[in-house]
């Protein structure tokens, strides 16, 4: 029995490890999907010209950015975090002075780079090997 | 993060089957899991250590599963000799009675040089004094001298005529009987079976450890 107990301990820590990548997974995928889309929703009321609609949706998708903040910190490399930090800024003031061509291209961007992040944390054949 | 997961467990058994494939002398001292843990860890631990862009779960989460791989690994080689063989390897005889077997030399990729300075480390120059050498799974080499070039001990200022026992051969390892070392000293269960009932022991199962010599004699530890 003596021996078998850090068997079921070390069984036990690795189910736990492979529940914790699993959930990171499809948290950064929830997270990433929610702030794209509320982008996504963005980018088509700033070039329709209606700047109240697109600020309104930057504003929340930035601000799940910034709920999340620490805990983007723990799992993602953290010159990918200042990356969208700088885009999301950079989208900011574009907003501000309501240049769509540019708002639209710097949302894009940060569209990509939310989809690389999820794309990231997937369990798939790609990323392993 | 459940891809450096993965990729922990793939890298992992491809470095320790590597290893395994290399052979004893490329392994020193350590086992093969020993070593892989070893190197792994090392490096894993040094990425997050050095580069602070890089979130330290990313070092935590492969060290993590490493060292629960090798307590499974270790577990699993308590209770499975075929596993601990797989694993670990089987020691291999390189002198027997006297003769160099080459075959095993080769196999294990084990040089003339190499076998003479591991002798000398062990303060034997005469080649025709070694009865058994043994080239352990950890890479290091076991010698035993013929009892006439043996060291001086008060048991044998006691009996003149020295006794050749040779090499004691595990034939109960943790319950198991091993089958192919029985058979190597001319023995079999029927006298196994007789020795444990003079010993009082209901069966294989009781034991932790028996060796036996070429002299037959036994040297067993109940299983506590």
């Amino acid at each position: 029995m003596r021996t078998i107990k850090p068997f079921f301990i070390a069984i036990l820590i690795l189910a736990a490890l492979f529940t914790a990548g699993f959930m990171n997974g499809q948290t950064i995928g929830q997270l990433s999907d929610g702030m794209d889309e509320q982008l996504q929703l963005s980018r088509a009321a700033a070039v329709e010209g209606r700047w109240e609609d697109a600020t309104e949706a930057f504003s929340a998708a930035n601000d799940t950015w910034k709920a999340h903040e620490a805990y983007f910190h723990v799992v993602i490399d953290h010159k990918e975090i200042d990356e969208m930090e700088s885009l999301f800024s950079e989208a900011g003031s574009y907003a501000h002075q309501q240049d769509s061509n540019r708002y639209c291209t710097s949302t894009a961007c940060l569209s990509v780079r939310l989809s690389h992040m999820k794309e990231a944390q997937q369990m798939n054949w790609k990323n392993i090997f | 993060m459940l891809t450096a997961l993965i990729r922990t467990i793939i890298l992992y058994f491809l470095i320790m089957g590597g290893l395994r494939l290399m052979g004893k002398r490329q392994i020193g001292e350590l086992e093969p899991s020993e070593l892989v843990l070893a190197l792994l860890i090392s490096d894993l631990a040094a990425v997050p250590m050095q580069d602070f862009g890089i979130p330290l779960f990313n070092g935590i989460f492969p060290i993590l599963t490493l060292l629960s791989l090798s307590m499974i690994l270790s577990v699993l080689n308590l209770k499975s000799i075929r596993l601990r063989t797989l694993i670990c390897g089987n020691p291999t005889v390189i002198i027997q009675e006297g003769h160099i077997l080459q075959k095993a030399m080769r196999s294990t990729r084990f040089t003339v040089d190499e076998l003479i300075e591991e002798l000398r480390q062990q303060n034997v120059v005469d080649l025709s004094t070694v009865q058994y050498a043994i080239l352990e799974t950890n890479g290091q080499l076991s010698v035993l001298l013929y009892p006439e070039h043996q060291p001086l001990t008060p048991k044998t200022l006691q009996n003149k005529k020295l006794a050749d026992a040779g090499l004691p051969i595990t034939v109960i390892s943790d319950g198991h009987v091993l089958e192919r070392n029985l058979h190597t000293l001319g023995l079999d269960r029927i006298w196994l079976s007789r020795k444990l009932e003079e010993n009082n022991l209901p069966s294989p199962k009781a034991v932790f450890l028996m060796t036996v010599d070429k002299q037959h004699q036994l040297y067993f530890l109940k299983k506590e």
